[in-house]
């Protein structure tokens, strides 16, 4: 396992190699707050703020993209290829989300060559998280702000230097390329992360999370639902900014018989959704569709994919124009579940 | 799938017939063939299956495949003009190109009903993919691998029946019971009058080694399934095919699921015991 430290006054130039012949993604500050861009000038990162507003998600599922275009009635495959990408300074449970959505996306062997042909390209640089945020409960999810699952490098800052562990091949490969701008971690410098991640750790609540999936699937005629979906406005923000959500659209753009059919994310929020042409639409209110969400993250992927998509990241909380808090839905579920 | 390289890529197809199929003009039955000979041998089907029909510039919509795989060459689709797809594609003139995105989703549970006695329901447009099963079963080479066959179905009225000349050749022949009956009839109208689940109770074929296979209207479904269970046919001899919004058809995009069921994959023929156990949300 290599090891080593990273001088912070050598951040930029770190990220300058690497960058050299790689897409360059990593957060940098806009009006609202850090977003992950893709960036030209290593100058403008910035590894001080926590959570991203959008998780970085679109870095291998973008929010539009084309999967082909046409002229009349031909198709146009467009090509496939995707250049080498680092992205840089995902925290951990974003890490982690990449891993959930590879499960989609590669689901019982039918692989989605859009999102595959980014994802293997990508080689994630994570840093942990040495003091996690307000909305935060990746450990209440099976994650850890210092977790390494999805990341091929993981970061720790330890003040004047970052430390990086190489988690997997492409990771090691990476800090070899940038050996020159490196040390070997010294066993001072591993201490002090053992400590890091101890204190992260320390600082997270843990919140009752259901997992009775018996118990959730009664939960489905609650009345819990009813009261939420009076508070929801269905306005889709949770999906949008959740590194885990998937759920996408697929609509054409065209202009005198020249388009393009495009791929958009898109939110089980919304009341158009599941409407079908017949006019029947089989969540007629906001109560099932905000049940839909939740109990898709903590019943459905259970069932399907093992394991709960939510890596606790916060940002549907944080960003909730209705003040939704998910900790306290998923608190009231698991008195629910203990009820029956 | 059968598409190993690209499952949103559409295969493109040329209409090589359409057949107006009722009075009020809103269901054609489009028969297309693929373009490039290649596909053709690519596009695997069974009965039960569906594809998405592709018109560039407009979208897709999901669409029971009508067809038998025994009908080589070609694909039958009945579609009813409802939205921007079905609207542009009830349009189109013979011989215009269109794409075809699958096969898609799991079929009748054919090998199951191999040796059995085979009872298929259906009602309105529904009866596409069961007029494959159907097709399918009666084909020479198929006939003796199934027990007795019998169609019961219906619609509003005498005009609305999908595929009226088959449905002749089918009253005709000796190795199928077929019951076709009408809301209500018009003058000319000779056959049964009554709806499907009344009809299903007098005709009442027996449950014993047999599988149901039912498509109709909701209303229909609801009246129908009380028959069924009272005729003996156990939840997992009971089989539907579902309808719902979808737009990958491939498990991806999340718009079509029942609990952790996905109409577009694990469906969209289910059993009835299969169908118990999912949240009320179809």
């Amino acid at each position: 396992m290599l090891e080593m430290t990273l001088d912070k006054s050598k951040v930029q130039e770190f990220l300058r190699l690497l960058g050299e012949n790689r897409r360059l993604f990593a957060p940098v500050k806009d009006r609202m707050g850090t977003k992950f861009s893709e960036v030209a000038d290593p100058s403008l990162v910035c590894l001080d703020g926590l959570n991203t507003n959008l998780s970085p998600k679109e870095v291998v599922f973008p929010q539009w993209e084309t999967l082909y275009t046409f002229k009349e009635d031909h198709a146009n495959e467009v090509k496939l290829a995707a250049q080498e990408t680092l992205l840089f300074g995902a925290r951990p449970c974003d890490a982690r989300a990449l891993g959930l959505l590879d499960q989609v996306f590669t689901w019982e062997g039918i692989d989605d060559p859009y999102y595959l042909r980014r994802r293997e390209k990508t080689c994630v640089v994570a840093l942990a998280c040495n003091t996690p945020g307000e909305a935060c409960f990746c450990t209440s999810v099976g994650g850890s702000p210092v977790g390494e699952i999805g990341a091929d490098v993981l970061a720790f800052d330890l003040g004047e230097q970052l430390y990086l562990r190489a988690l997997t091949e492409r990771g090691e490969a990476l800090l070899k390329e940038a050996s020159t701008l490196t040390e070997k971690a010294t066993e001072e410098d591993k201490q002090a992360v053992q400590q890091a991640a101890a204190e992260a750790e320390k600082q997270l609540q843990a919140i009752p999370i259901p997992k009775d999936l018996a118990a959730l699937k009664e939960s489905f005629d609650a009345e819990i639902w009813e009261e939420l979906g009076l508070k929801c406005l269905g306005c889709g923000t949770c999906a949008y900014v959740c590194p885990t959500c998937h759920c996408f659209d697929i609509t054409d753009e065209t202009k005198k018989g020249v388009g393009r059919r495009v791929r958009n994310w898109d939110s089980c929020a919304f009341s158009l959704f599941t409407l079908h042409g017949s006019g029947h639409n089989p969540r007629t209110t906001q109560a099932a569709r905000y049940r839909q969400r939740v109990l898709h993250k903590f019943l459905y992927c259970p069932e399907n994919f093992g394991e709960a998509f939510c890596v606790g990241c916060g940002r549907c909380i944080t960003n909730c124009p209705a003040g939704l808090d998910l900790r306290a839905v998923l608190e009231r579920l698991s008195s629910l579940a203990k009820v029956t | 799938m059968n598409q190993t390289t690209n499952p949103y890529m559409p295969y493109p197809v040329r209409i090589d017939r359409i057949t107006s199929e009722n009075e009020a003009r809103d269901l054609k039955t489009f028969k297309v063939v693929f373009l490039d000979p290649e596909h053709t041998k690519a596009f695997h089907h069974i009965p039960g299956q569906f594809a998405e029909l592709s018109l560039l510039g407009k979208g897709e919509s999901p669409i029971g495949i009508a067809s038998s795989p025994t009908e080589e060459g070609h694909l039958l689709f009945t579609v009813k003009k409802t939205g921007v797809v079905t609207g542009e594609l009830h349009n189109l003139t013979e011989g215009k190109v269109i794409g075809v995105r699958g096969p898609l989703g799991k079929s009748y549970p054919i090998d199951r009903m191999k040796g059995k006695n085979v009872v298929i329901v259906g009602g309105g447009f529904a009866f596409t993919t069961l007029r494959a099963l159907t097709k399918y079963m009666i084909d020479d080479g198929n006939r003796d691998d199934f027990g007795e066959i019998t169609v019961i179905y219906g619609a509003r009225s005498p005009g609305e029946l999908l595929y009226k000349e088959e449905l002749k050749e089918w009253e005709a022949r000796d190795d199928l019971k077929t019951y076709i009956t009408v809301d209500k009839g018009d003058g000319n109208w000779k056959g049964r009058e009554g709806f499907v689940p009344t009809v299903l109770e007098e005709v009442a074929p027996s449950s014993k080694d047999a599988l149901i296979a039912v498509c109709g209207p909701p209303i229909m479904i609801k009246f129908t399934l009380p028959v069924i269970k009272k005729l003996g046919f156990a939840p997992s001899d009971t089989i539907l095919s579902l309808e719902m919004r979808m737009k990958c058809g491939i498990g991806k995009c999340g718009r079509c699921n029942i609990g952790s069921k996905y109409v577009c994959k694990d469906g969209p023929v289910f059993t009835l015991e299969e169908l118990d156990v999912l949240p009320n949300e179809y």
